[in-house]
């Protein structure tokens, strides 16, 4: 059994969206195993069946099966929850793009694992950065502690009548679901009180109300819904904002919004994260201060929305910007990097799209001295030729 | 519940945009004329998805839940278990689907639900095609039938395969209720839908469903072609309950050659092709009557 109060201990990313599942107290989960997200599942049906949970617990014959009754659940008019990874996620992408339009505040896990081909199980962003265009709010998360708070917060975000939008909370698999660390459990009364039941206000179905969801719209009135779409989106901006200053208010953990900035403030050259690599920059910053480097770290957490103005905020005074993706849109370059420069246009300043920890190679602290190393060879916009530069690749870079 | 009994209003509502003489319609009046207005009603892109459900004029007058091709099993699961979780379990799930979303890319979904036993009613339209789409071949099409993906030029005769038995497919799975019905034959129909109605558990009734245009029937004669359907033995009337199928009138293939002759579809299949088609239907009724072998009472 879980207990009620607030407590700590050690345990990895998955163990921790398990518990918090169960504090968000959904009535109907579904489904599905897929590595690395597995133990999430094996959780809550152990959760379920302690009594910890009361909950209508589905096992799918599919991923593409446990998003569409996560859905149509959610539709029904309940708070629901699932998780997923890679070809899982691929394989739901139907449904999944479906959801946003729909209007569902589903709420579920992506232990990101790298796309095939070539195949492994290891992380890469490869499967949630497809996703974007799919109409659900993208949160990453950096270690265990922020996996728990943030799918906490996510029905909170996803459930306000401002934005009523699916959201996915993103953590890289094995580094973070399958290592263990310290996390704090908040007490089931103060999550209570955090976050209420979920009372449906939009569309759900009635018999005593017949209303219809999902239908097809012709042209004459599609682009209102989309446009609707996109406003709920932005709008979730400022949700995310104030859905995190409360939660800092209550339980003193601040994740400062859609960034956080790491010694910015001063900074010359930024290194812009996703994930769990935060961690490890953080760890360079410091070294690199140490010796009166002036460098600083951008931590994004919210990839959609995406907080244009905030990075621009962030980011307009220093000389040049390095922005790390654990994935690549071929042909292209990085997804961060595009959003980041997208952001920055106007201005004149270099940013370089580092490409590193394809299909799980580990991201070291070396890796990212090797980022501030080119950081600091890149002094003009005009010097940045090809900006996406692949890190600890053989034959490519030492 | 007799037939005389049964509400005139249907909550499918009238003022639909389905092709004239469509079948699929007249089944959703029905069954909806059965379960009234205390169910929750899916439907996958199919002809009904088109025909009753595309904004702002929809024919449903009960929730009503649009999703995809694949999933409708899974989506009315969702509905039944959200249900369920609310206490509301006296209202039916229920999804409508054609014969390619059931038993072509849904199958994966509905085996899912029947292993399962969800509470759920899955009416399957069948009208033998890819109708929506203009008439493709689906896994239920029938041997020899044409259609624009099985034409029947430069010496082509049609569909090369025999369609899957998915009503078979859900014996198998040991389903709560498992039926065959026809429109034709209303007081089985009435009873079938109603029985299931009250049943709780994984339910699924397979309805024979006229398309005139991928037919190649006049739009007058849809009702007598099903009724000619059952007599010929070309569609089976049956349920499965608790583990005993019962067949409900037993058919004689007196009439199978008029039945094929009067569709456009089968104006090209050469008389070997009708010999094995007669040899098909005829062993289909022997395979079904087989599962009787494993009746319990």
């Amino acid at each position: 059994m879980i207990p009620k109060e607030r407590y700590q201990d050690v345990m990895t990313a998955n163990q921790a969206v398990a518990i918090a599942a169960v504090r968000a107290k959904p009535k109907v989960i579904a489904a599905y195993p897929v590595t690395p997200q597995t133990s999430i599942v094996e959780h809550l049906a152990c959760f379920v069946a302690h009594g910890d949970l009361e909950s209508e617990y589905v096992r799918a014959e599919s991923e593409h099966s446990a998003m569409s009754i996560v859905a149509a659940a959610q539709g029904t008019g309940v708070r629901t929850f699932t998780a997923t990874a890679s070809q899982g996620l691929a394989y739901m992408h139907e449904v999944v793009s479906a959801c946003g339009g729909m209007r569902l505040p589903i709420c579920m896990f992506v232990a990101n694992r790298t796309l095939m081909s070539p195949g492994g199980i290891w992380p890469e962003l490869s499967d949630s950065m497809p996703e974007r265009d799919a109409a659900w709010i993208q949160i990453y998360v950096e270690d265990n502690q922020e996996a728990f708070d943030m799918i906490l917060q996510a029905y909170k975000i996803a459930e306000d009548s401002r934005v009523l939008l699916p959201i996915m909370i993103c953590g890289d698999g094995y580094i973070l679901t399958h290592s263990s660390e310290r996390v704090e459990i908040l007490g089931e009364k103060e999550i209570d009180d955090f976050l209420p039941p979920y009372k449906p206000e939009h569309a759900y179905l009635d018999v005593d109300r017949p209303m219809a969801q999902g239908l097809i719209v012709p042209p004459e009135f599609h682009m209102e819904a989309k446009w609707q779409m996109h406003q709920s989106m932005l709008r979730a901006l400022d949700v995310i904002q104030e859905v995190n200053d409360e939660f800092a208010e209550k339980f003193s953990r601040n994740y400062e919004g859609p960034i956080e900035k790491y010694r910015v403030d001063d900074a010359e050259k930024v290194l812009v994260t996703i994930g769990s690599t935060t961690g490890t920059a953080r760890e360079v910053v410091d070294e690199l201060r140490k010796k009166g480097e002036k460098v600083g770290l951008v931590k994004l957490r919210v990839f959609r929305p995406f907080p244009k103005k905030k990075i621009k905020e962030a980011l307009k005074h220093v000389q040049s910007i390095g922005v790390f993706d654990r994935s690549i849109s071929y042909g292209s370059a990085g997804q961060c990097f595009l959003e980041i420069r997208n952001a920055m246009y106007g201005t004149q300043m270099p940013i370089l799209n580092f490409i590193a920890g394809l299909g799980g190679r580990d991201v070291q602290d070396k890796d990212i001295k090797f980022m501030f190393d080119k950081l600091k060879e890149t002094e003009i916009l005009e010097e940045v030729i090809d900006p996406v530069v692949f890190v600890n690749t053989r034959g490519v870079t030492s | 519940m007799k037939l005389k009994d049964l509400p005139d209003e249907s909550p499918y509502t009238p003022g639909d945009k389905a092709c004239g003489g469509c079948m699929a319609a007249n089944i959703a009046i029905n069954v909806m004329r059965v379960l009234g207005k205390k169910a929750v009603v899916s439907v996958p892109p199919s002809c009904m998805s088109v025909f009753a459900g595309i904004f702002p004029a929809i024919n449903w007058d009960v929730p009503y839940f649009h999703m995809q091709f694949a999933n409708l099993a899974s989506t009315i699961t969702g509905i039944s278990r959200a249900l369920k979780a609310l206490g509301k379990d006296d209202i039916v799930a229920v999804g409508f689907g054609g014969d390619g979303g059931t038993g072509d890319m849904g199958i994966q979904a509905l085996s899912g639900a029947a292993q399962r036993d969800e509470n759920i009613l899955y009416i399957c339209y069948n009208n033998e095609a890819y109708e929506n789409t203009g008439v493709q071949a689906s896994g239920s099409s029938p041997y020899g039938s044409w259609s624009s993906t099985t034409p029947a030029i430069n010496g082509g005769n049609g569909n090369e395969y025999f369609p899957k038995d998915i009503p078979r497919i859900m014996i198998a799975h040991d389903s709560t209720y498992v039926a065959t019905a026809a429109t034709s034959h209303i007081q089985d129909f009435i009873q079938k839908v109603e029985k299931a109605k009250n049943l709780k558990g994984f339910r699924y009734i397979e309805v024979l469903s006229v398309c005139p245009p991928g037919w190649r029937v006049p739009t007058d004669s849809g009702p007598k072609l099903v009724k000619e359907a059952v007599d010929s033995g070309y569609w089976l009337l049956f349920e499965y309950e608790k583990g005993n199928l019962t067949l409900n009138g037993e058919p004689n293939f007196d009439g199978l050659r008029e039945f094929f002759s009067k569709q456009g579809r089968f104006d090209f299949i050469t008389e070997e092709q009708y010999k094995e088609l007669e040899e098909f239907y005829k062993n289909r009724l022997r395979k079904i009557k087989n599962l009787q072998l494993n009746n319990q009472t």
